[in-house]
C-alpha cells in the first residue's frame, strides 16, 4: 500500500500534473500513521513541497499546506525539512506574485516555528511590507497577525502597524493593535513624539465602531501609556492621563471592552497616577474635583505652564464627566465578567494607596451581597487579599454584610468567607464578638464546616488575642463541664470556645494572656476534633504538649526567651528560629500554613531544672517592671489584668525543690503587694501607714548595714512635711510618680520561712463552746515551714472586737509532732485564751458561728499571728528599694528570711 | 462591518474615513447636491418640557411624523393633564410609547378614542402587556375617589387592540420612509429608548431609562449610532448617586434586625417594578441566608403584573437570565404546589416554599415577624396606610419607605420625622411608635449616567425634556461646554427646529477606484496641530493618515453619483469633448469683529483689507509657500480665499453653532486636488486663529 501510494505520487509529479484530491487523501492517510517508513514519508514531504511551486493557483495548495503542517507535527525530526521546503516555497510563491498564498504560507511557517522552535523566518524588510500593501484582506491579516515571528525589524513592524490602524476593516485594525500592544514590550522605542502618537492613536480608536477593536485599542492605551508616562517630561500628568482614559473607557457598551478596561486598570503602576485621582475613581461624586478644575482653569491664563494647565483641564473635565467613579460602575455591573474583572484590578491598585484600599474595601463588602456566587466568590478573594496585606480593617457597620457571607447557602462562599476571616482586622471588640458567633451559629447550621471553623477561629484569636480572652473570661462558666445533667463536653461550641482559648496566648499582640489554664485541661478532651482543625497549623501531638504544658503552668510559651534578652519581657515575638539558641529548654518549631506573612509558628518546650524556674520566675519579676511603667502611664487597668495574670501564672507554678518553691512563693507575694500597691487610695491612713514601713526598711537597712535608697530618703522628708502642709496627698502622689520599680533579679537560692496555722474542727458549724470566766483550749495546727529550732515564735490571738490580745509564747522544740522533710515542722497544740470574749471567731476566714446556748458564749479571735523574732539581712540593694512598697501591706501571717 | 461593495459605496462613511482629525469638518457634498424640501428634524414639545409628567414629544423627521410618548400629568386634574393636541399641524405617521408609566401612556386611550387617532401605535410586549394594567387600576382610584376621567375601560381596550407590540433591536418599517428600532432602556421592565430614521436624519428618543443595573433589569443598552439628534430625559439633571449597594446594605440591615427581633416589616410601594426589584433583592438574601420569615406581596394589582415579570423575564437582567439557565428559579422549583400561590385577592410571587403565604386582612394582626410590601407606596392609602395603622403602635415594627415621598402624604411625614400622632378616625389615634427607614431607590438615570449615555452617542443635537427647569439648564450649559453639543431644553408647546447635517448618497464607483481602495495607501506624518486627543504642544506626536480613499472624486450627474479615481478623471472629461478640472470648496464663517479688531491694529478697513492681514497671517503660519494677494482674492498653489457675500453660496456648509449669521464673515475657499492637504491646513489655522 506503501509503496503503491508512493509510487502513483511519484508518477503524477514527475508529469508535472497537478496533485488530485484523491492522491491527497492517500498521502494523508500515509502521514498519519505511525507505521509509515520515514522514508516514505520524507518522499512524501519532497512531493507535497514541490507541488507548492508548481501547483499554481490550484486550491488543492491549501490542502498540501495542511499536509506539510501534519507531518511537521506528527514527526518532529522532519520539521526542520518542513521549514525549509516552506521557506523555499514561499519565494517561488512570492516570484509567481500568488502574494495570498505566499502570506498563507507564511502563516504556517510562524506557526511551525512556534511549536518545534524552528529558527525564526528571517524575512526580508521590504518584502513584508510590499505584502501587507497588497490587496488581499486576509493576507494582511495573517501577516499582521504572525509579524512578530517573521523576524522583521521593530521599526518596520510599528511603521506597519501603526498605519494599518487606519485599515477600514476592524480586525486588521484589531490585528495591527495588537501588533502595538506586542511591540510595546520589545524596549526598542525612546522617541517620545513616536509613542505618544501611537497612544493618541490607540485612545482615538478607543471610540472606534467595532467592539473588538475598541478592547484591542484598550490594551495598547495600557501598553504604551506605560511607556508614555515613562518617557514624558511631564511623568504626572501623563500616568494620569492614561489611568483617566481608561476610566474613561468603563462606560462602553461592549462587556468585552468593560473587561479589557478593566484589566488594564489593573496594570497601572505606582507613582503613575495620583491619588486623588485614584480615589476619584471610586466615587461618582466629583466635588472635589470640579473645584481642581477651577483652579486649573484659573491657571490656564498664566504665561508659564499654560499648555500643561490646560491639559490638565480638559483632561480633568473629561475625567469627571465620564471617568469618575470607574470602579462604582464597575462593581454595579450587570455582568459578573465585569464585576470580576473589577475586583481583580482593585486587587492589584490597592497597594498605592492606603485611603484607596479602605474606600476599595468598603466597596468590597457591599458586593458581599451580590445575587451571583462568583461575584460574591470575587470580592471575597480580593478581600482575603487585602485583608493578608493588613488593608481590611471592618467596621462595625459592615459587620452585618461581613457576617452574612459566613452564613452564606453556598459553601463555597462560606469556605471564601472563613478564609478571609482568618486574616482580618476586626477594630471593635464587639466585631469579635459578633464574629465569634456568627461562626457558632454558622457551625449549629453546617457542621460539616466544623474542622475549617476551627481553624478559622484559631487565627481569629491569634490576630485578636485581647478580645479573644475576653470573650474566653465571659463564657468561661459555660465551659465548664457539668456532671449533674448531661456533660457538655462533646459539644462543638465548646470545643470552639477552646479552640478560641488554645489561640488567645498565642496571639500576635501577646495581650491575650488571661485565660483560666483549666481550660487547657478540658481542651484536651477535645483533642481529635480540635486538631483535626488545626492540622494546617500543628499536629496532634504538638497540640498536645501545649495543652499539658499549659494546663499544668499557664505560663505562656512566648514568655520564655533566651537568656541574652533578660530585660525585655513584655513585648517580644514568639521566637523564631534564629532565636533558638537555648541550652536548657528544648523547642520545637513546627511550621504551618505559610501563605504571606501569616506564617506562625508554635512552640512547646520541657522545662528541666530549678535555673529554669528561676529564669521564669526573672522574666516574670521584669514584665512587672514593665507593667508597673505601663501602669503608671495611665493604663491602670490593662496594667492590673496583667499583674493579675502574672500572679495567675506564678501560682499555677509547682515547683518541685524547695529553693524553687521559695522563688515561687517570694514572687507570688512581690506580684501581690504590686498589685495591692498600684490601686492603693491615697488616704489618711497612708501617713501612718508610711511611717511604720520606713522605719522598718530603715531598721533593715541598718542591720545589713546599706544606704537607704533616694526614694526613701524622699519618701522620708515629705512624711516629715506632710503633718505641716494641706496639700499632702499631692505630694504622696508626686513622689508615687517619681517612685520606679527597679528590675529585680532572683539570682540563687530563696527560703520562704512561713508559718501556716490551723484551727480544726473550727468553723462556722463547729463553734468553740467556753464558759464565760474561764481560759479557753483552742486547739491549733501549725506548720513551720524552714524555720530553724533556734527562732522563737509568738502566738498572739486577738478577740473579736479588738480589745483583747495575749501573746503565747512557742517552743517549737517542745511541741513539734514530727519533723517532716525539707525543713518543715508540725506542731499540734492547746492554745489558751483567757478573758470573757463573747465570739470565738477566725477573722481570717470569716466563719460566723450560729446555734449557740445562751450560757455558751463565742469567742472570736481576730487575729492569730505568728511573731517572727529574728530578721536577717536582705538580698541585694534592690530589694531594698522595692522594700517600702512591701512592708506597706505586712498585715501578713508570714514573714521572710532572705540570705544570699 | 465595514466592506467595499462591488458597485455602491457609502459615501457617508468614506467622508469620515477621509476626514483627518486635526481638519474642519467638510461637507464636501452639500454644495452639490439638490435642496430637499423638507429636510431635517422639527420637535414638538407637548408635555414633560421643564417639567416632570405628561411626556409627549411630536417629531418631524423628513416630513414624517412620530409622537413619542402620549403621558398625563398626574398633579393636575383639569386640562392641562393631558397634552395639547390641538397644537400638532397635520396628521401623524405613528406614536411610540417607551414604557408603561402613566406619565408615559395615560393619555393614549384618551387620544385614540376620543380624539380619534386611528395610526399606528407601537410599544414593546412588556409595556403592552402591563400598560392595561396600569390604566384600569388609575381608572379604578379615579372612581374611587369621585373623579371622572376622559376615558372609560373600554377605551383602554379598545385602544390596547391597536398596539403593534414589537421587540428589542426589531428594525419596524412605519410606511416607506420611517424606520424604527427599540433598545433596552432598563427603567421598568419593557422600557425602550426608541432610535428614528427617515432617510439621513436620525434620531434616538430615549423616555426614562437608567443606565445602573438593578436587581431585575439591566443597564440601558444601545448600539453606537449616528445621530442628528437625540432626546433624552433629565429627571436627575444634577444629582450624581454614589453607590446603589450602599442602600441595599442598609435595607437588608434594617430588615433583617427587625424580623430577627420578631417585629413586622411594612414596606409600601407601588405594584409596579420597585416592588419587584426590592422583592428580588430581599429573596435573594433570603435563599441566601437561609431565613424562614414569610414575606408577603399583597395587591390584586401586583398579583397579574407578577404574571407578566415571570413570563418576561427575558426582559429583566442578565443575572436574572443567567439564574434561570442555571436553576430554572422562576419556575416550580419546589414542585408545582409552591411557587405561584393563589388566593382569591392576594398573591405571593416567590421562588422559596418556605415564605409563600398567600395574605389576607386576617392576618395584619397575626402573630410572629413578617415582611409585607403593600400598595400604594408613600403610605397615601388603601392597604399599605390600614397596615400601617396596625403595626405603627408597636416599637418593634418598622416601615421602610424605598423612595422619595411626595410632600404632604403621611409617608413624607413619618420620613421626616414629623409623624409621633395619627388619627384613626376623628375619635381615637394612634402613637406612631414603629421604626422607619427612607431610602432612596431610583430607576432613572443620574446626570452621569445621562453624560455617559450622551457621550456614547455623541449627537449633534440634544434635547432635554422630563426635568425641572432649572436643573434642566444647569445640565444644558454642561452639554454645551463640556461635550460641544448643542442642546435645547424646550418648555411645553415649544418647537425646535434641527437641521439635517447628514447627507447620504449612493454612488456607483469605477472599478479602478474600487481596485485602489484595496490596498492599503497609508502615509505617517509628524503633526503640530491641535484637536486630537489632548494637546501638550510640546511634541509633534506621530500622525497617520489612509489616502485611500481620498483618492477618489464624486460626481454628481442629474440625480446619479459616481465615485471615480483621480487618474480616472481624464478619462471622463476626454468623454465629454472638454478636460475637467475638479475644484472642492468649503465656505466658513469667522467671526467679523476678530477680523475688523485685526485690520483696526493695521489701519486698515474694507473687504480687501481682510484680505491683506489674512494674507500676513498665512505667509506667517505657511512660511514655505508662496501667498499671493490678488486683491479679490488669496492664492497659495490652487487654493483660493475670498470674502463670500452670496448669502446663498453652495459651498457652504450648514450652521456652525456658536456663530450667529449677523455677526460674522464667510470666507469662500476653493482647491484643487492636489493641494487638499494645504488647503485644510489653511482652513484650519485661519479657523483656530480667527
Amino acid at each position: 500500500m506503501e509503496q503503491q501510494v508512493r509510487s502513483v505520487c511519484e508518477l503524477s509529479l514527475d508529469a508535472e500534473k497537478p496533485l488530485c484530491l484523491q492522491f491527497m487523501a492517500s498521502m494523508r492517510s500515509l502521514i498519519v500513521n505511525p507505521h509509515t517508513s520515514n522514508s516514505t514519508i520524507s518522499s512524501t514531504l519532497e512531493i507535497l513541497i514541490r507541488s507548492l511551486q508548481h501547483a499554481g493557483d490550484s486550491p488543492l495548495r491549501h490542502h498540501a499546506l495542511k499536509l506539510l503542517d501534519d507531518i511537521a507535527s506528527l514527526r518532529p525530526s522532519l520539521s526542520t525539512a518542513v521549514f525549509d521546503g516552506l521557506r523555499s516555497s514561499f519565494y517561488s510563491s512570492l516570484s509567481a506574485g500568488s502574494s495570498t498564498f505566499a502570506s498563507e504560507i507564511l502563516a504556517t511557517l510562524a506557526s511551525l516555528s512556534d511549536k518545534h522552535g524552528n529558527p525564526e523566518i528571517e524575512l526580508d524588510d521590504r518584502i513584508f511590507v510590499s505584502l501587507c500593501f497588497l490587496p488581499s484582506v486576509t493576507g494582511r491579516l495573517q501577516l499582521l497577525t504572525n509579524a512578530e515571528r517573521l523576524g522583521i525589524g521593530a521599526s518596520v513592524l510599528f511603521t506597519v502597524f501603526f498605519g494599518l490602524t487606519k485599515d477600514p476593516y476592524p480586525y486588521v485594525r484589531k490585528a495591527a493593535l495588537d501588533g502595538l500592544a506586542g511591540l510595546s514590550r520589545c524596549n526598542e522605542f525612546e522617541d517620545v513624539g513616536l509613542i505618544e502618537g501611537c497612544f493618541r492613536r490607540a485612545v482615538e480608536l478607543l471610540r472606534d465602531a467595532e467592539d473588538c477593536v475598541r478592547s484591542a485599542a484598550v490594551r495598547v492605551v495600557i501598553e504604551w501609556g506605560t511607556m508614555l508616562f515613562a518617557a514624558h517630561k511631564e511623568k504626572d500628568t501623563m500616568g494620569n492621563v492614561v489611568f483617566i482614559q481608561l476610566c474613561c473607557v468603563v462606560r462602553d457598551m461592549s462587556v468585552e471592552v468593560r473587561v479589557e478596561a478593566f484589566k488594564a486598570l489593573g496594570k497601572v503602576t505606582e507613582s503613575m497616577v495620583s491619588e486623588e485621582i485614584l480615589l476619584q475613581s471610586l466615587s461618582k461624586i466629583t466635588g472635589a474635583l470640579e473645584k481642581k478644575i477651577a483652579q486649573a482653569k484659573s491657571s490656564e491664563g498664566k504665561k508659564e505652564n499654560r499648555s500643561q494647565a490646560q491639559l490638565t483641564s480638559r483632561v480633568l473635565q473629561m475625567f469627571a464627566s465620564n471617568g469618575a467613579g470607574a470602579f462604582l460602575h464597575g462593581l454595579e455591573d450587570e455582568f459578573h465578567e465585569v464585576v470580576k474583572s473589577a475586583c481583580c484590578s482593585l486587587r492589584k491598585l490597592v497597594h498605592l494607596s492606603a485611603e484607596f484600599a479602605a474606600q476599595a474595601s468598603n466597596l468590597l463588602i457591599n458586593m458581599l451581597n451580590d445575587h451571583t456566587v462568583a461575584v460574591r466568590l470575587e470580592a471575597l478573594e480580593t478581600l482575603h487579599y487585602m485583608a493578608g496585606h493588613g488593608l481590611v480593617n471592618v467596621q462595625k457597620e459592615q459587620m452585618h454584610m461581613f457576617l452574612g457571607t459566613l452564613a452564606d447557602k453556598s459553601d463555597i462562599i462560606r469556605y471564601a468567607a472563613r478564609r478571609t476571616f482568618r486574616s482580618v482586622k476586626l477594630s471593635e471588640v464587639d466585631c469579635f464578638r459578633s464574629s465569634v458567633s456568627s461562626l457558632l451559629k454558622n457551625l449549629e447550621v453546617h457542621p460539616q464546616d466544623e474542622a475549617d471553623t476551627f481553624s478559622v477561629l484559631f487565627h481569629l484569636g491569634r490576630n485578636h488575642g485581647n478580645f479573644a480572652s475576653q470573650v474566653i473570661n465571659d463564657v468561661c462558666d459555660q465551659l465548664e463541664p457539668v456532671f449533674e445533667g448531661t456533660l457538655s463536653l462533646d459539644s462543638a461550641n465548646t470545643a470552639a470556645y477552646l479552640v478560641l482559648s488554645i489561640s488567645a496566648p498565642l496571639s500576635k499582640d501577646h495581650r491575650g494572656k488571661h485565660i483560666p489554664p483549666h481550660l487547657y485541661s478540658f481542651a484536651v478532651t477535645h483533642i481529635g476534633r480540635i486538631s483535626l482543625g488545626l492540622g494546617d497549623i500543628m499536629d496532634q501531638t504538638t497540640l498536645l504538649t501545649y495543652l499539658t504544658e499549659k494546663s499544668i503552668s499557664a505560663s505562656s510559651v512566648a514568655e520564655c526567651i533566651p537568656e541574652e534578652h533578660p530585660r525585655s519581657p513584655v513585648v517580644h515575638d514568639i521566637p523564631s528560629q534564629d532565636d533558638n539558641k537555648s541550652n536548657t529548654t528544648s523547642w520545637q518549631l513546627v511550621p504551618c500554613e505559610s501563605s504571606g506573612n501569616i506564617a506562625a509558628t508554635i512552640v512547646s518546650y520541657n522545662q528541666n531544672d530549678d535555673t529554669d524556674i528561676l529564669k521564669y520566675l526573672n522574666l516574670i519579676l521584669g514584665r512587672v517592671r514593665d507593667i508597673w511603667l505601663f501602669g503608671k502611664s495611665s493604663c491602670n487597668s490593662e496594667a492590673l489584668r496583667t499583674l493579675s495574670a502574672c500572679k495567675e501564672e506564678v501560682s499555677m507554678y509547682r515547683p518541685n525543690s524547695p529553693e524553687s518553691s521559695g522563688a515561687c512563693a517570694f514572687t507570688l507575694h512581690y506580684v501581690q503587694v504590686l498589685a495591692k500597691g498600684n490601686v492603693s487610695c491615697w488616704g489618711t491612713t497612708l501617713t501612718t501607714r508610711l511611717s511604720a514601713t520606713i522605719s522598718q526598711v530603715e531598721s533593715l537597712l541598718q542591720e545589713g548595714s546599706m544606704e537607704p535608697s533616694s526614694f526613701v530618703t524622699q519618701v522620708k522628708q515629705t512624711l516629715n512635711q506632710a503633718g505641716i502642709l494641706s496639700t499632702a496627698p499631692l505630694f504622696f502622689k508626686k513622689l508615687a510618680d517619681t517612685f520606679s520599680l527597679g528590675q529585680f533579679t532572683l539570682r540563687s537560692k530563696i527560703t520562704h520561712v512561713s508559718a501556716e496555722l490551723v484551727i480544726p474542727g473550727y468553723d462556722s458549724h463547729h463553734p468553740l463552746p467556753f464558759i464565760p470566766g474561764l481560759p479557753v483550749a483552742i486547739p491549733v495546727d501549725i506548720t513551720l515551714h524552714n524555720i530553724s529550732s533556734e527562732g522563737r515564735l509568738w502566738l498572739s490571738l486577738t478577740s473579736d472586737d479588738g480589745q483583747l490580745t495575749q501573746v503565747l509564747f512557742l517552743d517549737p522544740n517542745l511541741q513539734v509532732v514530727s519533723v517532716g522533710a525539707k525543713m518543715k515542722k508540725k506542731i499540734s497544740m492547746p492554745a489558751p485564751f483567757y478573758g470573757p470574749p463573747k465570739v470565738l471567731n477566725s477573722a481570717r476566714r470569716e466563719y460566723i458561728p450560729r446555734g449557740l446556748s445562751d450560757n455558751i458564749a463565742k469567742l472570736a479571735i481576730r487575729r492569730a499571728r505568728l511573731q517572727p523574732r529574728e530578721t536577717r539581712n536582705c538580698p541585694s540593694t534592690e530589694l531594698g528599694r522595692c522594700l517600702g512598697l512591701l512592708f506597706k501591706n505586712w498585715a501578713l501571717q508570714e514573714c521572710w528570711y532572705y540570705w544570699i | 462591518g465595514f466592506s467595499y461593495p462591488d458597485t455602491d459605496l457609502d459615501l457617508d462613511l468614506l467622508q469620515s474615513v477621509t476626514v483627518q482629525p486635526p481638519a474642519p469638518t467638510i461637507s464636501l457634498l452639500n454644495s452639490w447636491l439638490p435642496p430637499s424640501p423638507v429636510m431635517g428634524i422639527e420637535c414638538l414639545v407637548l408635555g414633560a418640557g421643564q417639567e416632570i409628567g405628561k411626556s409627549c414629544v411630536v417629531v418631524t423627521i423628513n416630513g414624517k411624523r412620530i409622537m413619542f410618548d402620549c403621558g398625563m400629568h398626574l398633579g393636575h386634574s383639569d386640562d392641562e393633564r393631558y397634552p395639547d393636541f390641538s397644537l400638532i399641524d397635520g396628521s401623524l405617521d405613528c406614536v411610540v410609547i417607551t414604557h408603561f408609566h402613566l406619565d408615559h401612556i395615560g393619555a393614549l386611550p384618551y387620544f385614540t378614542e376620543v380624539i380619534g387617532y386611528n395610526g399606528p401605535i407601537y410599544m414593546t410586549y412588556p409595556t403592552k402587556a402591563l400598560a392595561p394594567l396600569m390604566l384600569e387600576d388609575f381608572l379604578r382610584i379615579s372612581v374611587g375617589r369621585g373623579v371622572e376621567e376622559k376615558f372609560t375601560a373600554d377605551d383602554i381596550s379598545a385602544c390596547m387592540k391597536k398596539v403593534t407590540p414589537i421587540d428589542l433591536k426589531q428594525n419596524i418599517q412605519v410606511g416607506k420612509d420611517l424606520q424604527i428600532r427599540a433598545y433596552y432602556a432598563g427603567h421598568v421592565l419593557g422600557a425602550a429608548m426608541v432610535y428614528a430614521k427617515v432617510g439621513d436624519a436620525s434620531m434616538v428618543y430615549t423616555g426614562d431609562y437608567n443606565m445602573t443595573p438593578d436587581r431585575h433589569l439591566g443597564a440601558a443598552q444601545i448600539d453606537p449610532l449616528e445621530l442628528d439628534l437625540v432626546i433624552t430625559e433629565s429627571t436627575y439633571a444634577t444629582t450624581v448617586r454614589d453607590s446603589k449597594h450602599a442602600s441595599e446594605r442598609k435595607f437588608l440591615k434594617a430588615v433583617h434586625d427587625c424580623v430577627v427581633a420578631g417585629g413586622k416589616v411594612l414596606i409600601p410601594t407601588f405594584a409596579l417594578g420597585r416592588a419587584q426589584e426590592l422583592f428580588i433583592l430581599l429573596e435573594d438574601y433570603w435563599e441566601r441566608m437561609n431565613l424562614k420569615v414569610p414575606i408577603y406581596f399583597s395587591s390584586g394589582l401586583t398579583r397579574q403584573a407578577n404574571i407578566y415579570y415571570k413570563t418576561l423575564m427575558s426582559w429583566t437582567n442578565q443575572k436574572i437570565k443567567d439564574t434561570i439557565a442555571l436553576q430554572n428559579a422562576f419556575n416550580f422549583k419546589h414542585g408545582t404546589t409552591c411557587s405561584l400561590h393563589f388566593s382569591v385577592d392576594n398573591f405571593c410571587w416567590c421562588r422559596n416554599v418556605n415564605c409563600v403565604v398567600s395574605f389576607d386582612r386576617s392576618q395584619i394582626n397575626a402573630p410572629g415577624s413578617c415582611v409585607l410590601f403593600a400598595s400604594p407606596g408613600m403610605l397615601s392609602g388603601g392597604l399599605s396606610l390600614e397596615v400601617f395603622k396596625q403595626w405603627a403602635p408597636s416599637k418593634v415594627n418598622l416601615v421602610m419607605l424605598p423612595g422619595h415621598c411626595v410632600a404632604g402624604t403621611i409617608g413624607h411625614k413619618l420620613a421626616s420625622g414629623k409623624l409621633t400622632k395619627l388619627y384613626v378616625d376623628n375619635n381615637s389615634q394612634i402613637e406612631i411608635r414603629c421604626k422607619n427607614v427612607n431610602l432612596s431607590f431610583s430607576a432613572h438615570t443620574d446626570s452621569k449616567g445621562i453624560m455617559d449615555l450622551l457621550k456614547f452617542l455623541s449627537p449633534k443635537h440634544v434635547m432635554l425634556v422630563h426635568g425641572e427647569k432649572p436643573r434642566m439648564s444647569i445640565l444644558k450649559n454642561k452639554i454645551e461646554s463640556g461635550m460641544g453639543i448643542k442642546c435645547y431644553d424646550p418648555p411645553n408647546g415649544g418647537v425646535v427646529k434641527i437641521p439635517s447635517v447628514t447627507v447620504h448618497v449612493k454612488a456607483q464607483t469605477t472599478d479602478s477606484f474600487a481596485k485602489s481602495c484595496q490596498s492599503p495607501n497609508f502615509s505617517l506624518s509628524r503633526c503640530s496641530t491641535s484637536g486630537a486627543v489632548f494637546s501638550t504642544d510640546l511634541t509633534s506626536p506621530l500622525i497617520v493618515s489612509e489616502d485611500r480613499i481620498s483618492e477618489a472624486i464624486l460626481f454628481m450627474d442629474r440625480s446619479k453619483a459616481r465615485g471615480v479615481h483621480k487618474e480616472e478623471l481624464e478619462l471622463i472629461g476626454s468623454g465629454e469633448g472638454k478636460p475637467q478640472v475638479v475644484l472642492y470648496g468649503h465656505c466658513f464663517p469667522i467671526r467679523s469683529d476678530n477680523l475688523t479688531k485685526a485690520t483696526g491694529r493695521l489701519g486698515l478697513s474694507g473687504n480687501r483689507s481682510w484680505l491683506k492681514v489674512l494674507a500676513l497671517e498665512l505667509s506667517h503660519l505657511f512660511p514655505q509657500t508662496n501667498v499671493q494677494n490678488m486683491g479679490d482674492f488669496l492664492q497659495v498653489g490652487s487654493f483660493q480665499l475670498s470674502v463670500c457675500l452670496n448669502q446663498s453660496c453652495t459651498r457652504r456648509s450648514s450652521d456652525v453653532p456658536g456663530v450667529h449669521a449677523t455677526t460674522c464673515t464667510y470666507l469662500c475657499c476653493s482647491w484643487c486636488m492636489e493641494d487638499e492637504k494645504l488647503a485644510l491646513a489653511i482652513i484650519s489655522s485661519v479657523r483656530n486663529s480667527l
